[in-house]
């Protein structure tokens, strides 16, 4: 086992669904690594592929969509095109993801102690009735169910949202994968309740030592829980580094735009700085450079619009896909910017 | 998407085309005659000896002596007349009823609509035999018990097209004019609706054909000497030892008609398959 | 649950309410119902006799509560043809009707579930579109012609399977099987849409993230939400099911309460008549109650509400 690489590798990965007119590009050459013991914070607006790039990374791509390039690796191994029977091996025990909506995700005509009990009897066959039955109240008593033995036979819809989201942790975490994947686990979920999750989130991670990957357009989460960012734009990466260095010294117009959007509305800086546009729809994306038509620094540069920019070194463990990453500084500095403190709730 | 027709649509229009021709061309063929009984000639085979293809009976004759081709021709007009007849009877209940309810709500609403949803709790074909026993059999009673009988999805749909359309533009601007109930919903509501509605007839012909012929095949519908596919059917099953075709021929024609209805609906309607079930009517 | 339940016990009451009173009126399709009663060849001094003696010189509401009255003590008359009340001559018909058209809804529910299980399992897009085509046409087909193409073929060209009547117990089979075809037909393209618009839900995505193969997936928690929407449907088709028998009985000679029914509209035994649609629509409306608190029992969400 290659202690020393990274957990997790995703190189170059392009994901395609079917569409009427063609396959439609979602994920569009993406690459980024997971460390050991390392949290990575996926950020973007919705459509920007970061949810698909974790499901192909699971393996749970829905149909009409295929891994049509790149590669993902797990503790230094090739999984992009791994048999059924060997991929079922890794989920839900080497990695684990929870989802968005606590809502739907659980099964409506089973009970909860059942749908626990799925997973831990999944990758362990040795147990006896008795012993899953414990395992089970023992992880729901861990993510703080009340009552969780007497629960056991609760059925989904009698659980609040934040409940149930505890409730997938716990599954989640139930042979204690090396890879949690956190698929904006608070979105679905009531103000209150999101700190709640997150709390017993961050508290089995700290027990596990897993390494998590969180997505989310939630920069407040990222400021709080994460230790790296990943920026993704129209499929691709636009910035990746510390999340310290992210939030003092972007390089890339657009995690600008993001972290100035943040600022709640009070404040008036955070209405001078909006993102204006759309996303764009994967089949509409301009040549060069996928943020340029929304960009406030391209405008009317030539490369932008006929050159893709590569993610390139702007300092230490810090890559900036933009052409002009070293004007970044100079032109977003009108703009005040919130540091990850302000952020932070 | 392509400009060939699938495959379907080819086998079914083939399919109608046979009846059609046999509907439409036969009554002017020189041998056409339905009546004419000739005890002499009874029970000819089709395509046999007395019936090869120019001859007066291609078809056979059935059991009392009467040519099967032509009795087929006029069993057919009938059970398709009587089958449109029965549609638009439906079409016109179902869209006023449904208009009403979608349009003015409320009572009308809880009242008609409370009125379809028993007709789905209630077994429709026995209570049309008990009707048709008590009524005595004929065409007339026919139509007309069938076409109270099928108008509730007519009436669902033209009352959820009613209902949505009262909210857009140009039927609230009407309402600020103080125009008349009765011509908003002549003029806008019904040319939206009628449309729509006309497409479920086509395919609802099938089902109005099926009860038509099972109704027949009891006895209780069309009556002799008015010879109909399911009258034919019944008589043909009685001398399925010693002669299947009096029963075949007619029962390959109606095979032609419904399932050739029935691919072309399947056609039009797959990749909706969630098509409202029809429950059965014989 | 118990608000769900006492409203669909009421909606039964008013169906059946429905039904009393359309046969009440169908009675007076020719005037007076002792026309039907005593049967066409009736003088006209006993028609009025009759029309006495019912109490139909009275007037239209009144007559109409003594007709409840009648119906609820199981009261339809004498047939005409038997002598005999016409109530027990349909409830000694009944249990043969139930068998046929329970054996054929078995059938069609077995054969389709099957199929749309083998066609999700196997996710060949050929044998899912040749199902529904195929089942398209059996549905269009009217049950009378595919009972007489089933008896040519089994019965008269390979000799294999009885014809006619109960005789021996394989003589079942081919009413039941000629009834199931429409079901079977039914029910593949009702579970073929249950099963789609199950299998993208967020749940199927979970358990598959546990490592669970297709089949514990789809048989662990596809089929179960799958069944739910079906069941509904299946209730009132089990109704027309049985309201339904009365012409695959009369193809195949079947002894039920349908071809009694049948029986008494060409032998003008109107007793026999009414007291069949009054009966067969009753359990027809018992049975969609009857699965109206099934899908209670299969759903959680409306068991617990």
């Amino acid at each position: 086992m290659a202690q020393e690489g990274p957990l997790l590798a995703v190189r170059d990965l392009v994901v395609e669904f079917a569409g009427p007119a063609g396959p439609l590009r979602v994920v569009d050459g993406v690459s980024l690594k997971l460390h050991p013991d390392e949290v990575l914070a996926i950020v973007g607006e919705s459509g920007s592929g970061k949810s698909v790039t974790m499901l192909a990374v699971m393996g749970l791509l829905p149909a009409g969509a295929r891994i049509t390039g790149g590669r993902v690796e797990f503790r230094g191994r090739d999984i992009t095109h791994l048999p059924r029977p060997e991929r079922r091996s890794l989920m839900g025990r080497e990695m684990s993801m929870i989802f968005q909506d606590p809502m739907t995700s659980m099964n409506p005509v089973r009970t909860i102690g059942r749908q626990v009990a799925e997973m831990v009897r999944q990758h362990d066959r040795t147990l006896s009735r008795a012993a899953v039955r414990a395992r089970v109240v023992e992880l729901l008593e861990m993510v703080r169910i009340p009552d969780a033995a007497g629960r056991y036979r609760s059925y989904p819809h009698e659980f609040s949202g934040g409940m149930r989201q505890r409730v997938m942790i716990a599954m989640a975490v139930a042979h204690d994968p090396a890879l949690l994947i956190a698929d904006e686990p608070t979105t679905a979920l009531d103000v209150t309740i999101q700190a709640q999750v997150l709390r017993v989130l961050s508290r089995i991670r700290d027990r596990s030592r897993a390494s998590m990957v969180l997505i989310t357009h939630d920069l407040g989460l990222v400021a709080e829980f994460s230790d790296r960012v990943v920026v993704l734009y129209g499929g691709r990466v636009m910035e990746t580094g510390p999340v310290g260095r992210i939030f003092a010294e972007p390089r890339h117009p657009y995690t600008v735009g993001l972290l100035a959007s943040s600022l709640r509305l009070d404040t008036p800086v955070g209405d001078a700085y909006a993102i204006p546009g759309q996303p764009p729809r994967p089949d509409q994306r301009p040549e060069g450079c996928v943020f340029r038509p929304r960009c406030g620094l391209g405008e009317g540069r030539a490369d932008c619009g006929a050159v893709v920019p590569v993610p390139g070194p702007v300092g230490a463990g810090h890559e900036a896909a933009c052409h002009h990453h070293d004007l970044v500084a100079a032109w977003s500095a009108p703009v005040a910017l919130p540091g990850p403190a302000e952020v932070a709730r | 998407m392509t400009a060939r027709p699938a495959f379907s649509v080819l086998l079914a229009s083939a399919m109608l085309l046979v009846v059609g021709v046999l509907v439409v061309v036969v009554p002017f063929l020189p041998h056409y005659d339905t009546a004419t009984q000739d005890l002499a000639a009874a029970q000819i085979r089709p395509f046999t000896d007395g019936a090869h293809l120019l001859g007066p009976h291609p078809l056979g004759t059935d059991s009392l002596g009467r040519d099967v081709l032509s009795r087929l021709a006029l069993a057919g007009r009938v059970s398709i007349l009587i089958a449109v007849g029965v549609v638009l009877l439906n079409l016109v209940i179902g869209v006023v009823l449904g208009l009403l309810a979608g349009y003015f709500g409320g009572v009308f609403d809880h009242v008609i609509m409370g009125v379809a949803d028993i007709q789905l709790t209630i077994p429709v074909l026995l209570l049309l035999i008990a009707i048709i026993a008590a009524a005595g059999p004929s065409i007339p009673v026919l139509v007309i018990t069938l076409g109270v009988t099928f108008w509730v999805r007519y009436g669902r749909v033209s009352r959820v097209i009613a209902a949505s359309l009262r909210e857009r533009d140009f039927v609230s601007a009407s309402v600020t004019f103080g125009a008349a109930d009765v011509w908003i919903l002549g003029r806008h509501l019904l040319p939206t609706v009628v449309p729509q509605l006309v497409v479920l007839g086509t395919f609802d012909i099938g089902v109005i054909i099926t009860a038509e012929a099972s109704l027949s095949y009891l006895g209780l519908g069309v009556q002799p000497p008015t010879p109909s596919w399911g009258g034919m059917i019944a008589d043909g099953q009685r001398f399925l030892q010693t002669n299947i075709a009096l029963c075949l021929v007619p029962a390959v024609v109606v095979f032609l008609l419904l399932g050739g209805l029935a691919i072309l609906g399947q056609h039009y309607t797959s990749g909706r398959a969630g098509v409202a079930p029809t429950g059965r009517v014989g | 649950m118990v608000r769900f339940l006492s409203r669909r016990v009421l909606r039964a009451l008013v169906s059946l309410l429905g039904v009393l009173t359309i046969v009440f009126f169908i009675v007076r399709i020719n005037g007076s119902p002792a026309v039907l009663l005593l049967g066409p060849d009736a003088s006209a001094e006993a028609v009025a006799d009759l029309d006495r003696a019912l109490g139909l010189d009275r007037s239209l509401p009144v007559q109409y509560l003594s007709f409840l009255r009648s119906t609820a003590v199981g009261d339809f008359g004498e047939s005409l043809n038997f002598n005999r009340p016409a109530l027990g001559l349909i409830l000694a018909r009944l249990p043969d009707t139930l068998l046929l058209a329970v054996s054929a809804f078995a059938f069609g529910l077995v054969v389709a579930f099957g199929l749309a299980v083998v066609a999700e399992l196997w996710g060949n897009r050929t044998f899912r579109d040749a199902l529904l085509w195929i089942g398209a046409v059996v549905q269009a087909v009217p049950t009378f012609l595919l009972g007489i193409v089933l008896i040519l073929v089994f019965a008269v060209t390979l000799r294999l399977l009885p014809a006619l009547g109960a005789g021996s117990a394989t003589s079942l089979i081919l009413p039941a099987v000629t009834l199931g075809c429409f079901e079977v037909a039914l029910y593949v393209r009702l579970f073929s849409v249950a099963i789609a618009e199950q299998v993208g839900q967020d749940y199927v995505r979970t358990a598959y993230a546990k490592g669970r193969t297709k089949l514990q997936v789809t048989l662990g928690h596809v089929l179960p939400n799958a069944v739910l929407p079906v069941v509904t449907v299946a209730g009132i088709n089990l109704g027309q099911l049985i309201g339904g028998t009365v012409v695959v009985e009369t193809v195949f000679n079947w002894p039920g309460a349908g071809s009694l029914i049948y029986q008494g509209v060409t032998g003008r035994d109107y007793p026999i008549v009414q007291a069949g649609v009054v009966v067969v629509a009753t359990l027809f409306i018992l049975i969609n109650l009857g699965v109206d608190m099934l899908y209670a029992v299969l759903d959680p969400r409306v068991r617990l509400s």
